[in-house]
């Protein structure tokens, strides 16, 4: 059994008089494809930003690979190897697809202000050697061909394949994508499940908040349920399928 | 590879065929305020850097290009025999430290030497930069645009209430500023020419670090900022130190332009720093397409030049508060990318294109 890479204890964070997040408790084991639903609201993008640091916790504690990282700053948080898609996709809208690409290089490569500014001879080897990391996940994700195109000119299905392809390039140890087939066609759905298996298959845990119930009961290793902010249940896809409370309050609905 | 280094050429060309053409045809006149316009748009570039690409306004950016003025004018004119015996000052002289000059009244006086104040002044401009811009660019929107109005006001209140800086009358009397020997910022008619070519130096010096910076991992930091900071954030880029460090290198390129021109003029009043200036910089770089920054110096250049030939008569100021509502209102994107601008350059181009194709059968 590998080890834990993702802890998280009680924990806990209000808005105003609504607790979204509820004594959360998780663990999440490396290599693994980790699901949360829950019904609109439940706080799974709460648990998400709490998770990233883009949201700080009112309590309860974070730990990433034994390390506590609560309360750290997003660009903290990925620099450790977390790195996180949104809900509503965030792509950089006026640069193309091989520039978003690009920026997720950004931790894997160390340019400064100056020696930028300056244009010296190693950055220019750097920035070749982003080029060519970026163009070889292009292919294999099958981008290539739009790496010109602006992001807001590009269909919405491969504005989230773009994100990921985002995320990959940062080369985290956890990927956590929040909705990923919201939006998208039934085929969409059926590649980006290959591509989630792919990504896992490589050695990265993902952690995934998903709607599409036939997608997560297809690829999660595990499932964690929310419900008005608590945990509800937890287990393996069979587990949940049969477990009474998620019928009654989620698969039910 | 140096592909990203053409449009300096380009600039250089169009800089000298100016020359030539104003030498030629017997318009030096004009060249007092074509060296204006281009210490002003080292402002200009700076600004856009901020604004266009890293998405960050700035209404107080006069400010830093007065304390660059200030802090160079008053370092080189200040006595300093009250504080260093003679021998003293002849030594630190011989070391470029100190200069001798004849003060107003024929007096001879030891000042520091404009190297030592232009490096004083950038210096200053980064401390305030800093100091700044750590609270200020926490705000975003309209607030960031109202907290740097408040530090360009509080620095014109400062010069104006000052009387050490001269107060309403500002500084002159500012020496030449000899950069090596033999070339020297000044409005001396004779070296007119020379003066031009100085000034479009330091511009394409500018012009150069910021094509270096936009071309790196760094520069596409920025623009993923103004695009989503949120997101740029999550990917590991630590987004307030970015637009920190772009905003004290705005600041640098201003109070650069602030010591060059004051040099160059000779003097400096508190009405550089003051609010009407910098929304002056902001329309400029609105209406030049924001993040375009050929178009936002081709703008500059321009609409400095019109304004200090004094084209825009009594609407002088008015002008740029105009432009800069009807860019918001009609053309966010800069006049550059208006349709019918876009339509007729595509248009040429393709005649272009269709030109060379016959020419090559
Ligand atoms: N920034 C916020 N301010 C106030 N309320 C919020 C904020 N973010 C989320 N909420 C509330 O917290 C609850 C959980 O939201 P969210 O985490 O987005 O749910 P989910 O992703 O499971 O649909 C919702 O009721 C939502 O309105
Ligand atoms: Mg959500």
């Amino acid at each position: 059994m590998s080890g834990v890479i993702l802890n998280v204890n009680n924990l806990n964070r209000s808005f105003g008089g609504l607790h979204a997040v509820d004594d959360v408790t998780l663990s999440v084991e490396e290599g693994l494809i980790k699901s949360i639903i829950g019904p609109n609201g439940a706080g799974k993008t709460t648990f998400f930003n709490l998770i990233s640091g883009n949201i700080r916790p009112d309590s309860g504690h974070i730990h990433f690979y034994g390390k506590d990282i609560t309360g750290l700053k997003p660009f903290q948080v990925a620099a450790l190897g977390i790195c996180r898609t949104f809900q509503n996709t965030r792509l950089f809208g006026h640069m193309t697809v091989m520039e978003n690409i690009m920026v997720g290089r950004h931790l894997k490569s160390r340019s400064g202000f100056i020696s930028s500014l300056l244009g010296l001879p190693g950055n220019i080897r750097e920035e070749k050697s982003i080029r060519a990391s970026v163009l070889s996940l292009l292919e294999e994700l099958n981008l290539s061909g739009i790496k010109d195109e602006l992001c807001i000119n590009i269909p919405f299905g491969l504005q989230r394949k773009v994100e990921i392809a985002r995320a990959l390039a940062v080369e985290p140890e956890l990927l956590m994508l929040d909705e990923p087939a919201a939006g998208l066609n039934i085929y969409e759905t059926t590649e980006l499940g290959q591509l989630i298996g792919k990504i896992r298959d490589r050695g990265v845990t993902v952690l995934l908040v998903e709607h599409d119930i036939s997608l997560v009961m297809n690829i999660s290793d595990e499932i964690m349920v929310l419900n008005q902010g608590k945990k509800l249940a937890e287990g393996k896809p069979k587990e949940i399928q049969k477990n009474e409370e998620v019928i009654k309050v989620y698969l039910g609905e | 590879m140096l592909a990203r280094y053409k449009p300096l050429l380009i600039v250089l060309g169009i800089v000298v065929l100016i020359q030539l053409l104003l030498s030629l045809g017997g318009w030096e006149f004009f060249f007092t305020q074509l060296i204006m316009s281009a210490y002003y748009s080292l402002v200009v570039i700076g600004l856009t850097l901020l604004m266009g690409y890293a998405g960050q306004i700035s209404l107080g950016h006069a400010g830093f290009f007065a304390i660059g003025g200030y802090t160079s004018a008053l370092l080189t004119t200040i006595d300093l025999s009250g504080l260093w015996d003679k021998g003293t000052l002849s030594l630190l002289s011989s070391l470029f430290i100190t200069m001798e000059q004849k003060d107003p009244y024929g007096n001879i006086i030891y000042s520091f030497s404009p190297w030592v104040a232009f490096v004083v002044a950038i210096l200053i401009a980064v401390g305030v930069a800093f100091l700044i811009g750590i609270p200020v660019l926490r705000l975003k929107g309209h607030y960031l645009a109202m907290a740097t109005l408040g530090f360009g006001i509080i620095i014109q209140t400062v010069l104006l209430g000052t009387t050490a800086l001269g107060a309403a009358d500002g500084i002159s009397n500012v020496p030449d500023f000899t950069l090596v020997p033999g070339i020297q910022i000044t409005d001396r008619m004779a070296d007119r020419v020379m003066n031009y070519y100085i000034a479009w130096f330091f511009v394409l010096l500018g012009l150069f670090l910021i094509i270096n910076l936009l071309n790196s991992r760094v520069g596409r930091a920025l623009r993923s900022i103004h695009g989503n900071e949120e997101a740029a954030n999550s990917l590991g880029i630590n987004t307030s130190r970015y637009k920190l460090y772009t905003f004290v290198l705005s600041a640098v390129l201003a109070a650069a332009g602030g010591v060059f021109l004051t040099h160059y003029l000779g003097s400096i009043g508190p009405s550089e720093a003051g609010v009407i200036k910098s929304v002056r910089y902001v329309a400029i770089v609105a209406v030049g397409g924001m993040d375009n920054l050929f178009g936002t110096l081709l703008m500059g250049n321009l609409l400095n030049f019109l304004s200090l030939r004094g084209y825009f008569g009594t609407f002088d100021e008015a002008v740029f508060g105009i432009i800069l509502i009807g860019i918001m209102l009609f053309a966010p994107k800069g006049i550059l990318r208006i349709k019918g601008i876009k339509y007729l350059s595509s248009f040429i181009r393709e005649k272009l294109a269709v030109f060379k194709r016959e020419k090559e059968k």
